[in-house]
């Protein structure tokens, strides 16, 4: 459920931009001769949708059907009391309440007698709506799968996401930099960034902390004192815009993790430099190999381009142009004790540009 | 694992057996991750997770994000975690150790990506599949006594908040900035999370949603629903409170609400249906001239379950015959709009006892009035 500002600025974001991203779909079904593209949208999996119309869904589902021509139409499970809401943080004026999303998209289908649909990643959909549209569907509308076209789409340049991710950057970065947290309370540590990332109008967070000896990456905190030291991974969401950061604290003074963090850190300073959309696996491997002889090195990369706030990618190598990228690396001596960094890039053709600070 | 989860695990089997079920796949998603965590304590925080449960042996847990593998292995009663590539085979292979036999049921099956669940229905063949959601949702309808020590921890949780709520509404404070300063109170004092909505304004409110920009004004409504979560069980209170004095229309809507809550609580105990649960709150608004908005175009329910979901079953609707038992939690919240001063909430989290039902928060049920 979000609870953070969910609203629509029309001076940052305006419906120009949302009109040249329905256009460039709309060039991408010319092309692939579809009728009508459908997307479908959680409080989770929003990005798309929200990439299309501004469209968040707070806890429920949808099926946003964008025709070749006229108005893109959102079939809802929100109930009715909820339509103005969506009327005044989207674009969508044309909303249906859709208990059953497969059913209804499938009545959609038949009752404007389209031949051909494409379905953003089809073999993504609860299995339920798949189900119900893929039985319902009338025999005449062959449905095909539109992931590439909607990746297409979505790594394409975008002045107005780059400006989001900017904003929302400076946002993360303010309360970590005041941040003390090594001797506080885990729950303290989280409570203090929530306060402040809400208060400056996060959409939504994910805060997760733990101690570089508890033997763990970050998580929901468990009420311990981090005496040790602190890991941190902070996931926020601005307008739709997600980015992600790990840190890690130590003690004041000397610590037997110092030597730790500072290999991280010059290994983590090569990877960013390094790492670039086409790498092939074997580089991918090869640079993984040379960055920190002797510890444990654990690389987590995920994307922010897709419906998820961050799908887990295989290895450098899944990185493509105009991606939003989280690189996390973490390190772990042979004690166990372990120490994190990670921050948010846009992959660009000629390397990857930190957004995170 | 305790005894608790080898409770729940025995129950688990027995009703997969009367159910002529070999097997049960659980899923988790992004949008629903408490089938996962009822049935192995893992809070999954990835995208996606199943849980594979033989006849006598498992769970065998399976995590997209191998973020989570080390607290999975920590704090789940999983028999072996597997995250990252793969999965698919590593649930082929576990199906076969762990003895599954068809037909094969799949707790949250409506949700599971499409891909996935044809894939399994081909590599699991001959075994068939079939969706077994039901099953858990009925076996969690009642609380054993560590749930409900979870949920007594997560009211008085629900509690503080909304007095920290009451402290902090004022004329001039932007919505989002009050939810701002609960959510961080709720997360200092040991919510892993908190479901939240909440309004503000007159007659033309007809609902709540996620906080805006808007500052609060005298005179305002200002409706919340606080829902923290304890070791994954959520506890929920609503309440309405005024900027500055009631009106006379504000006072009386209010205490239509007050009454057709009272009459939920006293209508709440063994063998009554979730049915007349509702229509003792609807009567109240019906004698009151207000029986059309109780309908669905003014409220979604006249409340719901409560336990590791926040929207949990059954839902408090007119028609749902399904009978009280103890051990049962629910909100019975009366929430709805009303043409005398807008939309209004009120609820409390009710276990069904043995004679009754017991309310889990203490908060006064009055139309609270705050300085402006």
């Amino acid at each position: 459920m979000k609870r953070g500002l969910v609203e629509w600025d029309r001076q940052e974001l305006p419906e120009g931009a949302f009109a040249a991203r329905l256009a460039a779909c709309r060039a991408g079904m010319c092309e692939e001769r579809l009728d009508a593209l459908l997307v479908y949208t959680d409080v989770w999996r929003a990005g798309h949708v929200r990439f299309l119309s501004h469209y968040l869904p707070y806890w429920s589902s949808g099926l946003l059907v964008l025709p070749l021509e006229g108005e893109p139409l959102l079939l809802s499970t929100q109930p009715q009391r909820v339509f103005p809401w969506i009327a005044e943080t989207s674009l969508l004026r044309e909303v249906r309440a859709a208990p059953a999303l497969g059913k209804a998209a499938a009545a959609v289908l038949a009752e404007r007698g389209w031949r051909r649909a494409g379905v953003v990643e089809l073999q993504e959909l609860p299995w339920g709506i798949y189900a119900d549209l893929t039985a319902e569907a009338p025999g005449a509308c062959e449905l095909v799968d539109a992931s590439a076209l909607m990746r297409g789409v979505r790594l394409s340049e975008d002045g107005h996401e780059e400006a989001l991710l900017t904003k929302a950057a400076a946002m993360a970065a303010a309360p970590l930099a005041a941040l003390d947290p090594v001797g506080q309370r885990d729950w303290a540590v989280i409570a203090t960034l929530e306060r402040a990332y809400r208060r400056a109008g996060a959409e939504d967070l994910m805060l997760l902390v733990t101690s570089p000896t508890a033997g763990q990456w970050p998580g929901v905190p468990r009420e311990a004192v981090l005496a040790d030291g602190v890991l941190l991974q902070a996931s926020l969401e601005y307008k739709g815009h997600w980015l992600q950061l790990s840190r890690t604290w130590l003690p004041a003074g000397a610590s037997p993790l110092r030597g730790l963090y500072d290999r991280l850190g010059r290994a983590y300073a090569e990877l960013s430099e390094t790492a670039r959309p086409g790498l092939s696996e074997a580089e991918a491997a090869g640079l993984l190999k040379r960055l920190a002889p002797g510890d444990g090195l654990h690389l987590f990369a995920a994307h922010a381009s897709g419906s998820a706030p961050f799908t887990p990618l295989p290895g450098l190598d899944g990185i493509e142009e105009g991606m939003v990228v989280a690189l996390h690396l973490g390190a772990e001596d042979r004690q166990g004790h372990r120490a994190l960094v990670g921050d948010t890039f846009l992959a660009r053709r000629e390397g990857l540009a930190r957004v995170t600070t | 694992m305790d005894s608790y989860a080898s409770t729940r695990l025995t129950r688990i089997r027995t009703a997969m057996k009367d159910q002529g079920l070999g097997g049960l796949l659980v899923c988790a998603n992004g949008m629903r991750r408490d089938h996962v965590r009822y049935v192995t304590n893992l809070n999954v925080l990835g995208s996606w997770a199943i849980a594979v449960l033989g006849p006598e042996r498992g769970p065998a847990l399976f995590i997209e994000d191998p973020w989570d593998l080390d607290r999975a292995r920590r704090d789940s009663w999983a028999e072996s975690v597997t995250a990252g590539p793969g999965l698919l085979d590593g649930i082929v292979r576990a199906a076969g150790e762990l003895g599954l036999r068809g037909p094969v049921g799949v707790a949250g099956m409506e949700l599971m990506e499409a891909g996935l669940v044809l894939a399994l229905r081909e590599r699991l063949a001959p075994l068939t599949l079939q969706p077994a959601t039901r099953l858990l949702v009925e076996l969690r309808l009642l609380k054993d006594e560590g749930e409900l020590r979870a949920i007594r921890r997560a009211s008085e949780l629900a509690d503080a908040g909304y007095e920290v709520f009451l402290g902090t509404a004022r004329a001039g404070l932007p919505e989002y900035e009050l939810v701002a300063e609960i959510e961080g109170f709720l997360r200092d004092a040991g919510a892993e999370d908190n479901m939240m909505i909440l309004a503000s304004g007159g007659v033309e409110v007809t609902g709540m949603r996620p906080p805006t920009s808007k500052r609060l004004q005298v005179g305002d409504l200002v409706t919340a629903e606080l829902t923290p979560q304890v070791n994954g069980y959520y506890a929920q209170i609503c309440r309405t409170l005024v900027i500055g004095e009631p009106s006379a229309a504000q006072q009386q809507s209010f205490e239509i609400f007050w009454q057709a809550q009272e009459a939920a609580m006293e209508s709440a105990r063994p063998g009554v249906t979730i049915s007349q649960v509702a229509e003792a709150q609807n009567e109240v608004f019906r004698k009151a001239g207000f029986g059309e908005y109780v309908s669905k175009r003014y409220t979604r329910a006249r409340g719901h379950g409560l336990g590791l979901h926040f929207d949990d079953e059954p839902l408090i609707w007119e028609g749902n015959d399904l009978r009280l038992q103890a051990g049962m939690v629910l909100i019975a919240h009366p929430n709805t709009y009303l043409p005398l001063a807008g939309y209004m909430v009120l609820g409390d989290p009710l276990v069904i006892t043995d004679g009754g039902c017991e309310r889990l928060t203490k908060t006064e049920r009055r139309l609270f009035a705050v300085a402006p």
